[in-house]
């Protein structure tokens, strides 16, 4: 009988501290980074460096996986269904806010918790193919897109981020252009050296080889200043003020996560996107490293949400 | 020349060089002989691996799960007639029934030595044409895409078998299931029925493996148990004659070429050329009502076009920094996350480590071949093991390989709907790879389609007018025409036969 | 009586069903394209267009079929009433069995991925190819021991290879982490 009751007695600590080790985030269980698009591109490599700074701040192994589909509402849905242990984290973009303005998914970022944006990606520019014999500088281009209405032909992913921007773009500019689907820069930078697209606004850290090179020519840059040191006209100098509207990069949690998992996250990952280390990277790529937590973090998407918001009848009818 | 002699003494001054070589060539053979895993699986699983490592290294190891992971394929393809990976189905079609006649020694063999001389072609036309073949690949759009994904669907009716009507009905079964999920440009799911599992569509690795391998085992239970018949032959040599060796040197050749063509083109390309290349094989062939019923020319020209493939993929991604498919992406991350930035100064800025690629894809192409063939005797002790017991156990693994794919049980529950689809329609004598061509293929016209149309307004002209896409259309419709004319002359000749009675 | 001309029916006929059940499968396939929502408006080759090719064709397709088996069983019915053909003799115990195999695969597959999910990997892989090999196995002698000991060595050696030494994922089972707390 003693021993039934050591024995049971044993099993209650052993449940209790089992329990009372869950409470403890990182745990024993490997982290999870669930990335939305595939390996090689912009958003993979930011998220994989950052992660593994941040990893390493923390102590613990996260794992990054991509899962691809859909301007990311597959991955955004795995994350979703996760259990809220804070062991499956989202790394998304931009595109996270499209999807659910086009309807591509029926939930949105409210239904996660938003851990916070690490990234601003302003370095897109007015890309065309050097040699395409119709303009060779932005108000040649200004100028044929409003005497050809419609011709303009865009590239670049329907329903994702570059989709808005070049719809704005366009918008702002007075001109009515043509868009075509294009998956990634594998589809665009072919189509582009074969003129059989005009333009697409492309960023910097991808597209600047081209430029480099003399494949492609940078007619307008969006971001207030020049990141080829030229004296192409950038917005800021063409307007006065930014583009509305830029790249963000950010971390978000499944609803329902304990708010000291996310604390403990936000305060590792604050500390990795304000190191000399990262910020060297972002120069590299021509990203700015912006850390916003939190509410500071919603309050900023859903302005980004409004903005976007006036453009959604132009997308789903086009 | 220079630079490859110091290509190769990089790649060798690191003792753990072999060590990443064998090691990867072994595991790469695993994964593509075992069906439910793929080469691509490999890759993406060891990765996050290389990430602590060099680039050469890194390569090194990635480069040799890829060539070990296609050439693989074959093995299970002839043993137990269930391709290891979607890049060799067609070798079913002629390694089967060889080794039902007990020659799978000898279809092995033929297998590996040609894997091996299509995977040389391939990364030959690399090294001499690499920088003239961008350029070409860039001359390729939409259009092109389309008219060559059109002309592979067209030879389905190469390979449907007898009935025409069947064969066509069985890819259009197959273009459905793939139009299942997020389309493509829109985004919107199609016919899902709200399981959202389904958004991103069913995945090709269940679809293959649930057609081909559920269908085996569920069969298994009407024939005879026990295990495969092995001929008693002379197992002296390479499993063939000189002069059968050198009369497929045009079969291996042109299916090579057709691999790497392939290769090329983004989005189309293991799984297809093999198909491609056996159907070109049996059209053109002298005796083409000998194919699938076991003679070498199949599984030569399966075999050397999806090695060459290989050589192709690596084009675009050497070339101009553009990953042909999901292989090559993942080796662009391994590029990226070394810090070197892909584009279109690639080739040139990096010069000496393609020509380490290269020496390094040549030696693992050797390393294949020797474990593959100094392994078949391990491999055929595999059939020693009774049909009741293997055949499950390929099931265990098949089902490992499908959650692997996405760590989902949902995946696992496709293949055995595709399993039991497999089996009715087998029932029905409706043909299984027209299914699966359709449902690879089909995504591929429908999205090239309708881009193309974006980037022409609504025109099908440049379809047509544009060189390339002009000849495969041309070609599309000329084998249409033909198998039309044939199955014709075949009714007819049936009903003069009817008559005659 | 009714037993014979129903599984004659069915053997002469069935390809005709099968193909009436297609054609019925496509044309529910053009009905439903009208639900597909549509981000890209303005064309006529839009996300619905494909799906309602594949259907019109499949129809088509299934029609063509239909005749042909119609034509072919009306064939095989006067040959077999005529006395040119033989009527199959009715299923022999083999033939009963190797079906009643086949459902039992079916079942067995069908429980085994149930069971992946709830009970792990490891406990459902040794029960499920234990079970299938005896169902397959026949009347051929077996010895039990041997097949167990072949099934623990297989699945425990596919465990740690794909676990540890591939690192992949594979289903644990929720049932022993509930018990485990």
């Amino acid at each position: 009988m003693k021993k039934l009751v050591a024995l049971i007695l044993a099993l209650a600590c052993l449940f209790c501290a089992a329990t009372a080790m869950a409470d403890e985030w990182p745990g024993k269980k490997t982290v999870q980074m669930i990335i939305p698009f595939g390996a090689g591109g912009d958003t993979d490599l930011h998220c994989r460096v950052l992660t593994e700074m941040v990893s390493k701040e923390l102590g613990t192994d996260i794992v990054c996986t991509n899962v691809t589909g859909t301007s990311g509402t597959i991955a955004a849905r795995q994350v979703l269904d996760s259990e809220a242990d804070g062991n499956t984290i989202l790394w998304h973009q931009t595109s996270f806010l499209m999807a659910s303005l086009l309807g591509l998914s029926e939930f949105d970022y409210h239904d996660f918790e938003t851990a916070c944006t690490v990234i601003e990606d302003l370095s897109s520019f007015l890309c065309v193919n050097a040699n395409n014999g119709k303009f060779t500088t932005f108000d040649e281009f200004v100028q044929y897109g409003k005497d050809h209405p419609g011709e303009l032909l865009w590239g670049g992913t329907i329903g994702g981020d570059a989709h808005l921007y070049a719809m704005m773009f366009a918008d702002l500019l007075g001109i009515e252009v043509s868009y075509v689907d294009l998956d990634g820069t594998a589809e665009i930078v072919p189509a582009l050296l074969n003129n059989d697209i005009d333009f697409t606004l492309g960023i910097y850290g991808t597209y600047g080889a081209y430029v480099d090179n003399g494949d492609f020519a940078a007619l307008a840059f969006l971001g207030d200043e020049a990141l080829d040191g030229s004296d192409t006209p950038t917005w800021k100098s063409l307007f006065g003020e930014s583009f509305p509207i830029g790249k963000m990069f950010g971390y978000w949690f499944p609803k329902g996560t304990d708010q000291a998992i996310i604390d403990k996250f936000n305060a590792a990952v604050e500390k990795c996107v304000n190191s000399d280390e990262f910020k060297a990277h972002c120069a590299q790529y021509y990203i700015t490293p912006v850390y916003r937590g939190g509410e500071e973090a919603v309050s900023y998407l859903d302005a980004q949400y409004e903005l976007m918001n006036n453009y959604k009848e132009q997308l789903l009818g086009n | 020349m220079n630079q490859f002699i110091t290509a190769f003494s990089t790649v060798f001054s690191d003792p753990m060089a072999f060590v990443l070589i064998f090691a990867g060539t072994v595991i790469g053979i695993i994964f593509g002989c075992i069906p439910g895993l793929t080469a691509g699986m490999a890759i993406a699983l060891f990765l996050p691996l290389t990430f602590r490592m060099d680039i050469i290294p890194s390569l090194t190891l990635l480069l040799a799960l890829y060539i070990g992971g296609i050439s693989g394929g074959l093995i299970s393809a002839i043993l137990i007639k269930i391709p290891g990976t979607p890049a060799s189905i067609a070798t079913v079609f002629d390694g089967g029934p060889m080794a039902d006649r007990g020659e799978s020694w000898r279809a092995l063999s033929v297998g590996i030595v040609f894997s091996f001389l299509g995977t040389l072609i391939g990364i030959l036309i690399l090294c001499c044409l690499a920088p003239v073949l961008g350029k070409f690949s860039l001359s390729l759009g939409m259009f092109e895409y389309f008219s060559v994904a059109v002309f592979s669907l067209t030879l389905v009716a190469v390979l449907c078998g007898t009935s025409l009507t069947k064969g066509l009905l069985a890819c259009l079964i197959g273009l459905f299931m793939a139009t299942v999920g997020a389309a493509p440009i829109d985004g919107f799911t199609r016919f899902t029925m709200g399981i959202h599992d389904l958004d991103a569509g069913f995945k090709e690795v269940p679809a293959l493996v649930g057609l081909f391998a559920i269908s085996e085992l569920l069969n298994c239970g009407k024939e005879g148990q026990g295990s495969v018949k092995m001929a008693k032959i002379n197992r002296k040599g390479f499993g063939m004659s000189g002069k059968e060796f050198f009369g497929q040197w045009w079969n291996c050749l042109r299916s090579s070429l057709i691999g790497t063509f392939i290769g090329i083109l983004p989005g189309i390309g293991g799984s297809v050329c093999n198909l491609l290349a056996y159907g070109v094989a049996k059209k053109s062939s002298k005796y083409p009502e000998k194919f699938g019923t076991g003679i070498i020319d199949g599984i030569v020209a399966s075999e050397a076009s999806n090695n060459a493939c290989i050589g192709g993929t690596m084009v675009p991604l050497l070339t101009l920094g553009i990953p042909g498919d999901a292989v090559t992406a993942i080796l662009l991350g391994a590029f990226t996350i070394n810090g070197l930035t892909p584009g279109p100064m690639f080739y040139q800025e990096n010069i000496k480590l393609i020509y380490v690629i290269y020496a390094l894809m040549f030696v693992c192409s050797i390393v294949t071949f020797v474990v593959q063939f100094f392994g078949i005797k391990g491999f055929t002790q595999l059939l020693k093991v009774p049909k009741y017991i293997l055949l499950p156990m390929v099931m265990v693994l098949c089902i490992v390989g499908s959650f692997g794919t996405n760590n989902r049980i949902f995946d696992v529950w496709t293949l055995l709907l595709w399993g039991v689809m497999g089996f009715i329609l087998t029932k029905f004598d409706l043909p299984l790879t027209p299914i699966i061509m359709g449902f690879i293929l089909g995504p591929i016209c429908e999205k090239y389609l309708r881009r193309g149309l974006m980037m022409s307004r609504g025109s099908f002209m440049p379809f047509i007018t544009r060189p390339v896409s002009g000849i495969f259309l041309g070609l599309s419709l000329l084998m249409v025409i033909i198998t039309f004319a044939s199955q014709m002359v075949r009714l007819a000749r049936t009903i003069r036969g009817r008559k005659g009675e | 009586m009714k037993n014979q001309s129903f599984s004659d029916f069915m053997r002469r006929f069935g390809s005709a069903v099968f193909a009436a059940v297609l054609f019925i499968c496509f044309a529910l396939i053009i009905y439903l394209t009208k639900d597909i929502k549509l981000l890209v408006v303005n064309t006529t080759v839009n996300a619905r267009f494909w799906p309602i090719i594949i259907g019109i064709g499949g129809c088509a397709l299934s029609v063509i079929m239909l005749i042909q088996s119609i034509m072919e069983g009306v064939a095989l019915r006067n040959r077999e009433e005529s006395g040119e053909a033989e009527k199959p003799p009715r299923a022999e115990r083999f033939y009963q069995g190797a079906k009643r195999r086949s459902l039992i695969t079916l079942a067995l597959m069908f429980l085994y991925i149930l069971g992946l999910d709830y009970f792990g990997f490891f406990a459902m892989t040794v029960a499920y190819l234990f079970l299938q090999i005896l169902t397959l196995s026949g009347k051929e002698n077996r010895k039990l021991w041997k097949i167990a000991l072949i099934d623990v060595a297989f699945t425990l050696v596919i465990y740690l290879l794909f676990r540890y030494a591939f690192q992949m994922m594979l289903p644990a089972g929720k049932f022993w982490s509930m018990i485990g707390g």
